[in-house]
Formats: C-alpha cells, sequence, structure tokens
C-alpha cells in the first residue's frame, strides 16, 4: 500500500508500564496479558489516514529496563513522534518521567512530537498518580497528554493518531524538514517531490522505496 | 547448470548408500521446535531465486527486515522469541554504518538427533554457524540454508562403532572422523556455491560450532572467530586467516610450477622493504615461501612485479584485492587490472579444533563467543569475555535473557554512540573491562555475535549416556 507520509515513532517509559502492549493493541487490536521483557527493539507499523491522506507509522518498541537505557538513547535519533508511558497504578513510574524526558530532549531532533500517556486506566481501584498531576506534568512541559488502558483499548488508537496530527499539522506550518529523513518524516513513493534526491535521502537507508511492503 | 548442481547434492549425501528420496537424502529426526535452515528435496531450484532474509531465529517480516537495515540508527536486533535458539543462546546483530545496503552477515542454528546410518541409536547433536559475506549477499545467505544440511549428511555417514570410539589405541578416533566430515562439507559447499557463481560472484567467511558425543568441534574458515569463555580465562578456539596470516600457504602456491598461478604479474617472493627500479642488480633481502629467515640476491627484474601478498594484518590483501584468505565463493574474483584468478588462493577449507567438555569444570555462565570480524576488529577476545562474564553475573533476568543481553552489549559495545555524525565508542570504559587498552574506534562493518552457553549441553549428553545405556542393556 502506497502512503503520502512515513512518520517514525518510538515508546519509551519505565519497564512494565504496557509499552509493548500499547504497540500490539494498536497494530493488531489485542491485548497480551503477560508480555515477555523487551530486550532489543520491536518494530510496528500500521497505516492511519489524515486529512484525507494515508500516513504510515513506523513504530520502534524500547526496552525499559534502566539496564537497557544506552542502547535505548540510540533510538531516539530520527523519530518524529514518541510515546512516554508511565502506568498510573505504580507512582515512580511518573516519579522517572523527568529523567526520560531530559533523555529524549537531548537525544532526539528538536521538533519531535512528545505524547504523555498515563496507561492502565483500566486499573483505577489500584490508582496511584491521578490523573489532574498527568495533565499538569504535561501542561509545564509542552506535551499533549491522554491516559489510556492497552487492555481494554480506551484511547489507544487516539494516541497514535493525536501524535500524528500533531507531526502532520507541524508539517503543513513547514516546522519539520520533510526531505530530511534525520526528522522521522519521509515522503511515500508516490508523492516525492520534484527533487529526484529528496527521496533517495542519504546514508542508503535500506529500502527507502519499499513502499510496497506493508 | 541445475543438473550440475543437483550432482553436488547428490555427492553431498552420499546418496548411494542412503536410500529412498528423491536425492537420495534419508535425513535425520530433528524434533522441529528450532530454527532449521535446511536443504529440501527442491532446494536446488530454490537456490536460484532465493530472496533475501535475516537468519530464521530472529523471526524477522520483510518489513522489519527493511526497518532494521536503518544506516543511520543502527538499530541492534534481537530475536523475539528466546527460545528459537537452543538452549536460548544470545544473538544480537546491527547492520554497517553504510557499506553495503544489506548486512552482509548470516547466522544459523539447527538442533536435533543425528541417526547413524548403521545403527538404531540416535545421538542429539547442536550446531551454529556464523558468516561474514562480502561483494554480496547470496553465498552467505547460502551458507546459512545448506551448510548445516551438508555437514549433517557427512555425519550420518561415520560408522557408529567408530563415532563412539575415543580410544588411544583406536585406529581411528571418532572426532578425527568427525573432522574430516566437516573439512568434507565445507569443501562440498563451496564447490554448491561455484554452481551459482555465474549469477555474481562474492563469497564469505564460516565459522561453525559442533556439539556431539560429548565434544565441542569449532571450525572456522576465514577472518570471524569463535572463542571460549570459561572461568576467568578465554581463548579462542578458531584463527583467522587473512593474507598475513597465510602468507606462507598463499606464497607456497603463488611458487608452484614457477609462478605459473601468477601470469607474470605478481611476485611470490617477499623482500625486507619493497625494491624500487634503480636498485635493479644490487644485493637486497628476500625469502621465498620455503624460508623463515631471509637471504640476499641480486635485484632481477621479475622481482619489481606487484607482490602476491601485500600489506599487514588486516590491512594486508592477496594481490592487492582480497583481505580474507578462507570462506566460500568468490570463484571468478580476478585481481584488479591483470585478469589473474584469485580463486586457488583461497581455500575454504576449514581449520578444525575440538575438545572433550569433560576436561573442562563447566558452570552455566561458560560460553562459546562467536562473532563476524565486526566484533573482533575493535574488541578484544579479553575485552569480549569480560563484557560477557559481567552481564551473565548477575542473578536477574534469568540466564535467558542475560544470554540475550549479553550479545547485544557485545554489539553495542562495538558499535558505540552516534555523536553528532560519527560513531564513538564511549570514552568511560567502565569497570572490568581493562583501564590500559588501546582508546577504541567503533567499527562500522557489520557486526553480528552469538553467545551460547556450553552447560545445557553437557547436562543433555549425560542425560543421554543414561538414557542410552539403559536401552542398550535391556
Amino acid at each position: 500500500m502506497s502512503y503520502a507520509y512515513l512518520f517514525k515513532y518510538i515508546i519509551i517509559g519505565d519497564t512494565g508500564v504496557g509499552k509493548s502492549c500499547l504497540l500490539l493493541q494498536f497494530t493488531d487490536k489485542r491485548f497480551q496479558p503477560v508480555h515477555d521483557l523487551t530486550i532489543g527493539v520491536e518494530f510496528g507499523a500500521r497505516m492511519i489516514t489524515i486529512d484525507g491522506k494515508q500516513i504510515k507509522l513506523q513504530i520502534w518498541d524500547t526496552a525499559g529496563q534502566e539496564a537497557f537505557r544506552s542502547i535505548t538513547r540510540s533510538y531516539y535519533r530520527g523519530a518524529a513522534g514518541a510515546l512516554l508511558v508511565y502506568d498510573i497504578t505504580r507512582r515512580e513510574t511518573f516519579n522517572h518521567l523527568t529523567t526520560w524526558l531530559e533523555d529524549a530532549r537531548q537525544h532526539s531532533n528538536s521538533n519531535m512530537v512528545i505524547m504523555l500517556i498515563g496507561n492502565k486506566s483500566d486499573l483505577d481501584s489500584r490508582r496511584e498518580v491521578r490523573r489532574e498531576e498527568g495533565e499538569a506534568f504535561a501542561r509545564e512541559h509542552g506535551l499533549v497528554f491522554m491516559e489510556t488502558s492497552a487492555k481494554t483499548a480506551a484511547n489507544v488508537e487516539e494516541a497514535f493518531i493525536n501524535t500524528a496530527k500533531e507531526i502532520y499539522e507541524k508539517i503543513q506550518e513547514g516546522v519539520f524538514d520533510i526531505n530530511n529523513e534525520a526528522n522521522g518524516i519521509k515522503i511515500g513513493p508516490q508523492h516525492s517531490p520534484t527533487s529526484p534526491g529528496g527521496l533517495a535521502g542519504n546514508g542508503g537507508q535500506g529500502g527507502a522505496q519499499g513502499g510496497g511492503c506493508c | 547448470m541445475l543438473n550440475r548442481f543437483k550432482t553436488v547434492l547428490m555427492n553431498a549425501v552420499g546418496a548411494s548408500e542412503l536410500g529412498t528420496s528423491e536425492l537420495g537424502i534419508e535425513y535425520p529426526v530433528t524434533d522441529g521446535d528450532v530454527d532449521i535452515d535446511y536443504i529440501n528435496a527442491n532446494a536446488a531450484l530454490e537456490i536460484e531465486t532465493m530472496p533475501y532474509s535475516r537468519p530464521s531465529f530472529l523471526g524477522l517480516t520483510s518489513e522489519e527486515t527493511q526497518v532494521s537495515a536503518d544506516h543511520r540508527v543502527r538499530p541492534i536486533i534481537v530475536p523475539r522469541d528466546l527460545s528459537r535458539l537452543p538452549w536460548c543462546a544470545g544473538y544480537a546483530e546491527c547492520i554497517n554504518a553504510g557499506k553495503s545496503k544489506l548486512n552482509e552477515d548470516q547466522a544459523s542454528a539447527t538442533r536435533g538427533d543425528l541417526k547413524l546410518h548403521d545403527s538404531n541409536i540416535t545421538i542429539p547433536y547442536v550446531m551454529f554457524s556464523m558468516f561474514d559475506g562480502h561483494a554480496g549477499y547470496q553465498v552467505a545467505l547460502s551458507a546459512r540454508i545448506h551448510l548445516h544440511r551438508i555437514i549433517l549428511d557427512r555425519l550420518m555417514t561415520i560408522p557408529s562403532v567408530d563415532l563412539f570410539n575415543e580410544s588411544d589405541t583406536a585406529v581411528v578416533k571418532g572426532s578425527d572422523l568427525v573432522t574430516g566430515a566437516i573439512e568434507i562439507a565445507y569443501r562440498l559447499m563451496d564447490q554448491s556455491v561455484e554452481m551459482q557463481a555465474q549469477r555474481g560472484g562474492g563469497g564469505c567467511t564460516a565459522i561453525t560450532i559442533l556439539f556431539l558425543n560429548g565434544r565441542l568441534y569449532a571450525a572456522g574458515a576465514g577472518d570471524s572467530r569463535t572463542v571460549l569463555v570459561v572461568g576467568e580465562g578465554q581463548k579462542s578456539l578458531t584463527r583467522d586467516h587473512t593474507p598475513d596470516s597465510e602468507s606462507h600457504r598463499v606464497r607456497a602456491l603463488g611458487s608452484l610450477r614457477g609462478g605459473e598461478l601468477l601470469k607474470g604479474h605478481f611476485t611470490q617472493l617477499e623482500f625486507m622493504r619493497r625494491p624500487i627500479q634503480q636498485e635493479l642488480g644490487l644485493m637486497i633481502l628476500y625469502r621465498d615461501p620455503h624460508m623463515t629467515g631471509w637471504a640476499y640476491k641480486s635485484l632481477a627484474r621479475p622481482d619489481l612485479r606487484l607482490p602476491l601478498i601485500s600489506g599487514r594484518g588486516k590491512r594486508s590483501r592477496v594481490m592487492g584485492t582480497i583481505g580474507v584468505t578462507r570462506g566460500f565463493g568468490d570463484h571468478g574474483l580476478k585481481a584488479a587490472n591483470t585478469g589473474v584468478s584469485i580463486k586457488p588462493f583461497l581455500s575454504s577449507q576449514p581449520e578444525v579444533t575440538s575438545l572433550n567438555l569433560d576436561d573442562y569444570d563447566l558452570t552455566e555462565r561458560d560460553c562459546v563467543i562467536m562473532a563476524t570480524d565486526g566484533l573482533w576488529d575493535v574488541i578484544t577476545e579479553k575485552e569480549a569475555a569480560n563484557i560477557l562474564r559481567k552481564t551473565l553475573a548477575p542473578d536477574t533476568p534469568s540466564l535467558e535473557y542475560r544470554l540475550t543481553m549479553g550479545a547485544q552489549e557485545l554489539v553495542q559495545a562495538a558499535r558505540g554512540q552516534l555523536v553528532g555524525r560519527a560513531w564513538r565508542t564511549k570514552s568511560e570504559n567502565s569497570e572490568g573491562i581493562a583501564k590500559n587498552t588501546k582508546p577504541s574506534i567503533p567499527s562500522v562493518d557489520d557486526i553480528s555475535v552469538l553467545a551460547v552457553p556450553i552447560y545445557p549441553y553437557l547436562c543433555e549428553h549425560k542425560q543421554w549416556i543414561k538414557t542410552t545405556q539403559q536401552y542398550t542393556s535391556t
């Protein structure tokens, strides 16, 4: 399937907050209650429509464990959007947000759209972080905020799609240089601007023209 | 061409002795739950159109394969399902920084029960191989898919009475026959690659480890390397084959029949320093392939030819063209600007070592590291062993995770981090790593690492002995 744009996302946050489950819910529409520890990086992809345009989301799901932090850092590069996830039933995952945010800001491109996600909203009885706290943190740091449940799928679509909408708006405003792949945005094969150099990019990105495969 | 290839396969499996299937192959029983990259009866057809893929135990979709080939980010890829490798062995890889579009390293793992042709006894085996392709991905891919099957087909032909005999008084030991089987299989693999060579050429290095009958065999052709990490020590089980390390063998070939293979373009002599035209007639220091010392000779015109082997260490080259002297493929390769064929100087013969695992006091943290030169070019064996030991040391998470983490740490140590536009290794090469090592430059090559635990095999082997004794005594 061809697409107008490809956006690269990264999902970050402490271990066990539900990053892999959010990805699985978004790409496969299913929930897996027991999920193996993510060691490396996992990839997911899905096509969405914004403003009548096909947009492919390529999502990199990272390991949350502290031991993998240095490896995770290298994946911020070339991401247009990030989902920063905490678990509303575990206060410490909220407390660590500042560190994650610093990491993200330091290692990503400055225009990266960051969406703050309070996950596990279905477990309201065990809630340790109030919704207002999440909102306040997001406001303070200029993030978009949303509470989700990877289990019930509540707000999961919205989280990914709203992030894409923000990125799309930034493109319309000319904030993103869409010809620079380091920004995490790629123009689809049929939508390439007239300059042939636009899509080819540099660094020999493998399969840059492989829009046919989804 | 198809028929020629089939003939090679027929030879590869010793068809006449074995029997019944289309190619006369009688496959040993495998337990089916682990990655199996193998030849089937239609292999001769498949090989023609084999699409590019990553090792099957990674379980990557073609889309994921594309995404993982990101030369700017160089993501470190590990198996999604750790149990797809025998004993949850650790594996990690990352692509080069842009030197080739695709990752040209490959790896394969196979486990099963070897059924000997002359006995009802089956014996468990586990095999891992790794390949580092050059000038294209095809040969490494082909080796990944076919080498293990060819090795197994040779192992099956070993008489059971010999295989289980390691006595010093035996006419031939089981380990010598296993070594021979691997050596033949490597040659057959190279021959089957030659059948395809018209399409594009290229080649690959190869390393294989085989656990069989309580022994560990390590075979290597080229500059990928296998290192045993036991306790606080480590030692390499295979030797790098470069023009420098194999100077003697290569130059000896060059001197055959008055240098016939060199066609007057190269000299097999080694000079203390490269002679120049102005020195014609003067005495210079040289040695021929049969010498280890030096001698004087009067400089003659043929001595001014290009040296058959130039450069030192990793930068050494055969005929100024290739930096690795063993492996599969490169059948059509010619020395630059001369048309001299390089293949006879490249050998597919592996060097095989084997050790009796009972001689070692093994714990569950003891491993074999297999890696391509993407790792070994920038990390010493001691550094690698220390990184692995440090990752395996804690008790959590479970060992199966830590093996993969260990492989990942090793790839990360070799790849480094992208700082600005350049890859750098961490300056704080933290504790456990020798302080006084040279400042390391990260590898921009494809990097692949396997960390294979040894202890689980030993347990399986002991269990097998027990079961087999019960079986044979009843």
